[in-house]
């Protein structure tokens, strides 16, 4: 028996009991994981452990690196760049003057700590917020997908960060030759994804067992690779992920192989960062207090700034704002490569790591009531933005009567909108999407830009004197808000059953839900493929056919991301 | 710049060329475990000497035994191998004693001294669970009747050699009473362990994977974190950590959501399995191979058929179908690795010297490298006997293997979409299998007529269980274009197929990948709504009587306000 083994047996024992306890109460696992590693850091010598964590890093990295989708990368740039890119720049400078005026008071702060200081302030965590966010981006809310976007393009700031670090000295030279050794590996990347990559796949012949440990083989290639050039291991294990970024038809079985053996290293790495923290000194926890503040205070309110500058709605920049006030888990591997590289970061590493726990439990805390604590703010006269801009952007008839009032300018929104001017009817979308903003004024006669959920809205859409109501957003905040604030007709959206049901109780006129409508359909489908068996032959037929024409007649369609 | 603490060199030297063997091998249709030794022997002292392992390799090694015994664990059901418990302890208890007793002779003629054959007779009697239980394992023949007894035999040896090792560790007893106190100690700490899994397996478990079977990374770790408390138990009482590990799967195959976990723990497994072979490969050097090399060649002639004969005596006294019965022996003709343990505690005891361990390391690897192409092809080979094997049949068959399902629908996810069609399919096809991944579904599954499997269906396993291959109807809910397109891929071209997409280009795919019928919800609810939109200003009488009929759809989905069954087709995310 193994020293590393007892060690590791330890870090699972432990870790586990710390993520039940995180299930039971509904929290994110990462900082529970982090808790269990201080508790464990008692029995555990975490230097013998740290290259199974160091394998975690590279497993984590790795599937950033597998996911990433270059069509993706250039939509989202267009969406948020500037509110992830000014949020990196302002809090990275802010967390580093902090740092730097902490230095005066609490021992062992150099300006090259502080830099790593202001990276933690500036990085959000993906991991804990896309675990969270993904029914809303499903639904396409705005506020869920522009932090998504502003995760995944400080994910990237990460890793270029990573690579400037693992610079022999922060000098022009050195880090110009990391730069260009993280260019050499990204073109080797594409080169194998393109040429070799399909020939191991081939080799492996429908195995799955060869396709993985071909896939860790190039890994680990790519980590030798990383290692020979000294550069961060995470560069590497990004540049393997570019490598073998999936055809997931072929591979699906293998990727979840890839996922089972990612969960075990990743698990060791936050539990070995938790046991990295010695007992705190008052220096670290001033260090972890201010990081932690600065995060889920500071950081908050920068966001929400950014974005209501942007010509984001202040709901959209508040719920916005609580989704990114957490340390990144990126911070905690920037920590432990400089640790694994020799540079010695103490206190700021303890720090960041309390702090990284600390926010990723607040930060699901403020997630979960965001919209109590926006209308608490909002309350107090906060968040007033006044009207100007809704004005401003803006347009509907003052005698407008009888019109419809669509919420939401999506798919169902723009097909909505179709409908009205074939029937001749008056129609007022709103939206608070600045994406659609355009295309609002283009397409639409009357629209009002702002967020539904205000009175003057609403008021400017003029509901009260609407006939009818329709609204495209499944959100039962707002399903909730129409019915109470229009007199007249309703017609709503949910996504459950149960949840309809209620709203019709409540008084909507008439609530579609996408499951049920999917279910008559195929109930009478079903019936009839197991009648005839030529049924299904035309049915497949007419189906294909009857989407060709919608593609056909809607060639503009809001395409997926 | 050098990292301070670098990854291992030795590490990735071992995966790099095991996989290059490995899919070498694939194309020669080898067996990798035999390219996972060579790669070990080819970096190893034995050859090129480039590659001493370190301590994380020696651990992966380890932890590669412990998984695939957790594994094995996690294969257990006990209704399931309850009726091949008596008949494997009266195989494997004489079993033992016969091939010890030929290893010692041949030994003893072959010039070895007496205590020298006894100890070599003491290390040849198990059979390989490393090599036996990954190729049944790979082949998906674990759980056949043969796989069961051959499994359940080198369990007992397992526990032999736990109690072996620990009696060789006290070094040369002073007398019976010795080594009947350590006998008793080891046999009540296996116990303790054995009463504590199954305890938790029927009191604590249930609970504590009801709520996290959801979520599937939770699920893994926890598991992982269960089998590494029972190594540590295993480590602190001395036993093997595969002991633990294997005791701790044991517990975890009793509950309903084991199926799931095995896929996922198999990754792990195979990854550290690797390390494992080569490092059999690794511990090699040339002297020790070559010092008695012609004897181990002899002796390795002699103990495969020997133990082939033996066992195949064995299966057939305890009246088992001539079928299993050569399967179950041809399988188990290699000697372990854990000869080379017992070996290398005896060199330690001062039983034997090294050389007589490089003799054990030849047979050893000898019989396992053959072997694993009769495991391979032990069907082939049973055919080709078959005709001479017949007057050892005795026309009574222990076996019945479980009903399967056929001609049947399967359905991928239970919720809003699907509920409606259930009815209808149980009506046409009979039986309906419903995939789902949350075990609240299953557990309301479990009150209607429908067969839940509980899982994720990209895993092999599940499908299996879910009959997916035979079915005439497939539908899924779920909405990842990814999920429907590998489903469309795996579904019988026989069978109708129903998919679900979200966005009309990934319809457009499903289609051309061959679906029969794609259903848009949310698009086909936008059109609803549009379709209202017009009737309720054009024609309010048509209006009121549709909405009402789907006003009345709704209650009915809703209908069981205690199950919610309704959250959208999200159970393969």
């Amino acid at each position: 028996m193994t020293e590393l083994l007892v060690a590791l047996a330890t870090v699972f024992v432990v870790g586990g009991a710390f993520l039940f306890i995180a299930n039971q109460l509904d929290l994110p696992t990462v900082p529970f994981f982090i808790i269990a590693g201080v508790a464990a850091g008692v029995f555990i010598d975490e230097d013998i452990v740290l290259e199974f964590a160091r394998y975690g890093i590279a497993f984590l990295v790795f599937t950033f690196g597998v996911g990433v989708n270059f069509q993706y990368v250039r939509t989202v740039l267009r969406d948020s760049e500037y509110v992830a890119l000014g949020q990196v720049a302002v809090m990275g400078g802010l967390g580093f003057l902090v740092a730097v005026a902490l230095g005066a008071f609490v021992d062992d702060v150099t300006v090259e700590k502080a830099l790593y200081f202001g990276v933690a302030a500036a990085l959000s965590s993906t991991i804990v917020a896309t675990g969270m966010l993904e029914a809303d981006i499903r639904d396409n809310l705005v506020h869920a997908r522009v932090s998504n976007s502003i995760h995944f393009i400080q994910d990237l700031v990460a890793i270029a960060v990573l690579l400037v670090l693992s610079a022999e000295a922060f000098a022009p030279d050195p880090v110009a030759a990391s730069i260009g050794y993280g260019v050499v590996l990204l073109v080797a990347a594409a080169f194998i994804h393109q040429f070799v990559f399909p020939m191991i796949s081939r080799l492996a012949g429908g195995s799955d067992e060869l396709t993985l440990i071909s896939i860790v083989t190039l890994l680990i290639v790519f980590l030798g690779a990383s290692e020979y050039m000294g550069v961060s291991i995470a560069v590497g294990a990004f540049a393997a992920g570019v490598a073998v970024r999936h055809e997931p038809v072929e591979h699906i079985g293998v990727f979840n192989g890839l996922e089972s053996i990612h969960s075990f290293f990743v698990t060791v790495f936050f539990v070995t960062v938790g046991a990295l923290v010695t007992v705190p000194s008052s220096d670290v926890l001033v260090l972890a207090f201010a990081l932690a503040v600065l995060t889920a205070v500071v950081k908050p309110m920068v966001t929400v700034a950014l974005m209501m500058q942007r010509g984001y709605d202040a709901r959209s920049a508040t719920l916005t704002g609580f989704n990114l006030d957490q340390v990144s888990e990126f911070a905690l591997i920037i920590v432990i490569e400089a640790i694994a590289l020799g540079v010695l970061v103490y206190p700021v590493s303890d720090a960041i790591i309390l702090a990284a726990a600390a926010t990723m439990i607040t930060s699901s805390l403020t997630r979960e009531y965001d919209e109590e604590i926006y209308g608490f703010l909002y309350g107090r006269g906060w968040l007033w933005e006044g009207h100007e801009k809704t004005d401003r952007r803006s347009k509907v008839a003052d005698d407008l009567r009888g019109h419809v009032v669509v919420v939401g300018f999506g798919r169902q929104g723009r097909r909505l909108v179709e409908t009205c001017r074939e029937i001749d009817r008056a129609v007022v979308v709103v939206d608070n999407d600045p994406n659609v903003m355009e295309d609002m004024e283009i397409e639409c006669e009357s629209y009002v830009f702002g967020d539904v959920m205000e009175d003057y809205t609403l008021g400017k859409a003029r509901v009260d004197d609407a006939t009818l109501v329709v609204s495209t957003v499944d959100q039962p905040a707002v399903s909730r808000r129409l019915l109470d604030a229009v007199d007249g007709d309703v017609f709503l959206r949910t996504s459950s059953s149960e949840e309809a049901r209620k709203l019709l109780e409540e008084g909507a006129t008439y609530v579609a839900v996408p499951d049920v409508l999917a279910g008559d359909v195929l109930q009478e489908h079903v019936e009839g493929v197991a009648d005839d068996p030529e049924y299904a032959e035309e049915l497949r037929r007419r189906g294909m056919e009857n989407l060709r024409e919608i593609l056909h007649r809607n060639p503009n369609r809001e395409t997926k991301r | 710049m050098t990292a301070d603490i670098a990854l291992g060199a030795d590490f990735a030297v071992i995966v790099v060329v095991a996989t290059v063997l490995a899919l070498l091998a694939h194309r020669l249709r080898q067996p990798t475990v035999v390219a996972y030794i060579v790669a070990g022997l080819l970096l190893g002292p034995a050859a090129l000497g480039v590659v001493t392992p370190g301590e994380v390799t020696e651990t992966m090694a380890e932890l590669g035994l412990a998984f695939l015994l957790f594994l094995l664990g996690i294969k257990m059901r006990i209704e399931d191998v309850r009726h091949v418990i008596e008949p494997v302890v009266k195989i494997s208890i004489p079993q033992m004693a016969f091939v010890a007793a030929t290893g010692g002779v041949t030994s003893y003629v072959l010039g070895f001294t007496v205590w020298e054959s006894v100890i070599i007779g003491l290390a040849v009697m198990y059979s390989s669970t490393a090599v036996v239980v990954k190729m049944l394992t790979d082949k998906d023949e674990a759980t056949t009747l043969p796989g069961k007894i051959d499994v359940g035999v080198l369990l007992v040896q397992d526990i032999v050699v736990v109690i072996l090792l620990a009696l060789l560790a006290a070094g040369v007893p002073d007398g019976a009473v010795e080594v009947a106190v350590n006998l008793a100690t080891i046999l009540v700490f296996v116990a303790v362990i054995g009463v504590a899994a199954l305890a938790s397996s029927r009191y604590l478990l249930p609970r504590v994977f009801r709520r996290i079977a959801d979520d599937e990374y939770v699920f893994l770790v926890i598991s992982i974190s269960w089998a590494f408390l029972f190594v540590l138990l295993s480590i602190e009482m001395n036993l093997s950590i595969e002991m633990g590990a294997f005791l701790a799967g044991i517990a975890i195959a009793q509950l309903p959501y084991s199926r799931e976990l095995q896929d996922r723990v198999t990754p792990l497994t195979d990854l550290f399995m690797l390390i494992f072979f080569a490092s059999v490969g690794l511990q090699l050097g040339a002297d020790d191979l070559f010092a008695y090399w012609w004897q181990a060649v002899v002796a390795s002639l002699v103990l495969m058929p020997a133990k082939f004969a033996v066992f195949f005596y064995l299966i057939d006294w305890q009246n088992f179908d001539v079928e299993t019965t050569f399967i179950g022996s041809v399988n188990m003709v290699q000697v372990s690795e854990f000869g080379l343990v017992v070996g290398a505690a005896a060199v330690a005891g001062g039983f034997i010297d090294d050389a007589v361990l490089g003799f054990l390391t030849v047979i050893a690897l000898v019989t396992m490298s053959v072997s694993v192409y009769f495991v391979r092809y032990n069907h082939e080979l049973y055919s080709l006997l078959e005709p001479r094997l017949q007057r050892w049949e005795t026309g009574e068959e222990r076996r019945k293997e479980a009903t399967e399902h056929r001609g049947h629908a399967v359905v991928v996810g239970y919720d809003d979409v699907t509920f409606a069609a259930l009815p209808v399919l149980h009506e046409r096809y009979g039986d309906v299998v419903v995939i789902d991944r949350k075990v609240e579904h299953v557990e309301a599954l479990e009150e209607t007529p429908y067969t839940a499997v509980y899982g994720d269906f990209r895993h092999g396993k599940v499908r299996k269980e879910a009959g997916f291959d035979d079915a005439e109807f497939v539908l899924s809910s779920s909405v990842e274009a990814d999920v429907n397109e590998a489903l469309l891929a795996a579904a019988p071209s026989t069978a109708t197929v129903f998919v679900e997409a979200e966005w009309l280009e990934d319809a457009h795919r499903l289609y051309e990948a061959g679906a029969d019928f794609v259903v848009m919800a949310t698009h086909l609810a936008g059109e609803r709504i549009a379709g209202y939109l017009e009737s309720y200003f054009t024609d309010r009488e048509r209006f009121e009587r549709d909405a009402d009929a789907d006003v009345e759809a709704i209650y009915q989905a809703s209908g069981d306000p205690d199950v919610d069954i309704i959250s959208g087709g999200d159970d393969d995310d």
